[in-house]
């Protein structure tokens, strides 16, 4: 086997080996790469910094413990912004474990000085998806009794200001798809359809992709798509954290993959040039977890 | 006959039509009634999340009984489901337990299963982009001018990725995406219709 057969064929444990130290090693110790602002998180920025001091909005953590890393940093970096605008804050959310992810970002707004029932509330997960959504939208006590914390809901004052989806001057969703919580789908039909409320996106990477068509119909006003995103925000609010350091470990990341891409299309090509035989591609190797030949 | 078919069929039919007519018209009377189904359905899937709990119970119960106490993840499984409701149930979901089962468990193993992916697709990628023919090509550049252009470091490398990604997001792919939702919107409108007059028969338990 000649170089150019080797380079088709890589011990993926190489790669797997180079990975992760691509990832560790920017974590550990961050580089610091510079980031620019791109469009989509500079108008969200414009979009959330145009509210009216002292309004409500509402937050979905619709997320699970495996998105975390993309949409916590988001929510923190959101509600920096919300809280230096005095914005009051009501949080739900679709998926068991959001309550809990709501309740670490919402420590925010402690440090500056809000009051829980006040000025903020976390009001712990909803069953039934968008049915459920709908009928928050049009009595949000309706579905709430208690909050998180068990405490009755109608005495919060922030509460008893709220008689619908319409009192709240923005709504976003924290988003990881629609299987097993409320997608953004949803929140289009259910906030920005049906109430006209302004709504703005926190995706993980993925979903970016499809929810673009949102943002250019106007019926989503901003869309923050990964940690990428949320390394930016903590740009503009001037305040770094988780986003900006994994910018580095993504960064190298993605450089690794393009350069083993590179690799592989190189070795093809020459064997190809020299008389000889493509090597083994995705049909002999499937690339599944378990389905890999050593 | 009548409770499994023409019963259900009717409740469908009600709820359906309310909602649907409570959306796009503002009658208080019917307002009010669509409101109260949506509350009813918050109440039922309270109920279905039981429901799932305890067809997991029955199936890994049902695994382990087969395959006579060998199956350890079935049994991991109801160990740590069983500690889990327990801990919920009876300490609390802001208890320090129930906390540090969420923070030093669920959330740890949710995200290294979920980080897997770097490497599982970093390989399929390298395997799988390579130039056989014109289509292949045009997936692999595409593929590399994404992942370059979204990350500080790869504008960095090649500048112009970033435009291009830009481009490639905001016309390719909002073009299709675009034609797939709303394919997918006009199907779900038919399969609701269907549900709502009783023709999807599947959705009462039929074949």
């Amino acid at each position: 086997m000649d170089i150019f057969e080797k380079l088709q064929s890589l011990d993926r444990r190489l790669f797997y080996l180079l990975m992760a130290l691509a990832i560790a090693i920017p974590i550990i110790n961050p580089i610091g790469l510079p980031i620019d602002i791109t469009d989509p998180v500079k108008k969200t920025y414009e979009f959330v910094e145009s509210l009216p001091n002292g309004s409500t909005v509402v937050i979905g953590f619709d997320y699970e413990p495996g998105d975390e890393i993309d949409l916590s940093p988001i929510a923190e970096a959101v509600l920096h912004q919300l809280a230096r605008k005095n914005i009051r804050v009501v949080a739900l959310a679709s998926f068991p474990a959001g309550p809990t992810f709501a309740e670490e970002a919402l420590l925010v707004l402690e440090e500056y000085g809000y009051e829980y029932g006040k000025d903020y509330v976390n009001l712990g997960h909803y069953a039934g998806g968008e049915p459920t959504l709908a009928a928050f939208a049009t009595d949000p006590t309706s579905i709430f009794v208690r909050d998180w914390f068990g405490n009755d809901v109608s005495s919060m004052p922030l509460m008893k200001e709220l008689t619908s989806m319409k009192d709240f001057s923005m709504a976003m969703t924290l988003n990881d798809g629609p299987t097993g919580g409320t997608g953004t789908h949803e929140w289009v039909r259910q906030a920005v359809m049906a109430h006209d409320v302004p709504l703005i996106m926190g995706v993980t990477g993925v979903l970016y992709a499809s929810n673009q068509t949102y943002v250019q119909s106007g019926q989503c006003k901003g869309i923050l798509a990964g940690l990428r995103a949320a390394a930016e925000y903590e740009q503009l609010i001037d305040r770094k954290g988780i986003g900006t350091t994994g910018m580095d470990a993504q960064s190298m990341a993605h450089i690794l993959i393009v350069a083993f891409v590179i690799l592989g299309n190189i070795g093809m090509l020459m064997s190809k040039k020299e008389g000889g035989r493509p090597g083994p591609g995705p049909a002999s190797k499937p690339a599944t977890p378990g389905g890999e030949g050593k | 006959m009548f409770a499994k078919r023409t019963l259900p069929t009717i409740i469908a039919f009600i709820c359906g039509v309310t909602v649907v007519f409570a959306y796009f018209i503002n009658v208080p009377f019917i307002q009010d009634r669509a409101q109260s189904i949506l509350r009813w359905q918050a109440v039922i899937a309270v109920f279905a999340l039981g429901l799932g709990a305890v067809n997991i119970i029955r199936v890994h119960v049902s695994n382990i009984q087969r395959s006579k106490g060998q199956n350890f993840y079935s049994l991991a499984l109801l160990i740590t489901f069983a500690i889990t409701i327990l801990v919920g149930v009876f300490l609390g979901q802001n208890s320090t337990a129930y906390k540090f089962i969420f923070d030093y468990i669920n959330v740890p193993t949710g995200s290294a299963i979920f980080s897997l992916l770097a490497f599982y697709i970093g390989t399929a990628a390298y395997r799988a982009f390579r130039a056989k023919n014109v289509e292949a090509a045009i997936l692999l550049l595409t593929g590399c001018i994404v992942m370059l252009g979204r990350v500080p470091l790869g504008a960095k490398i090649l500048p112009v990725s970033v435009p291009l990604t830009d481009w490639i997001m905001s016309v390719l792919n909002v073009g299709g995406q675009r034609g797939v939702m709303i394919a997918g919107a006009i199907g779900f409108i038919a399969v609701s219709l269907r549900i709502i007059v009783g023709l999807e028969r599947r959705s009462y338990g039929g074949e």
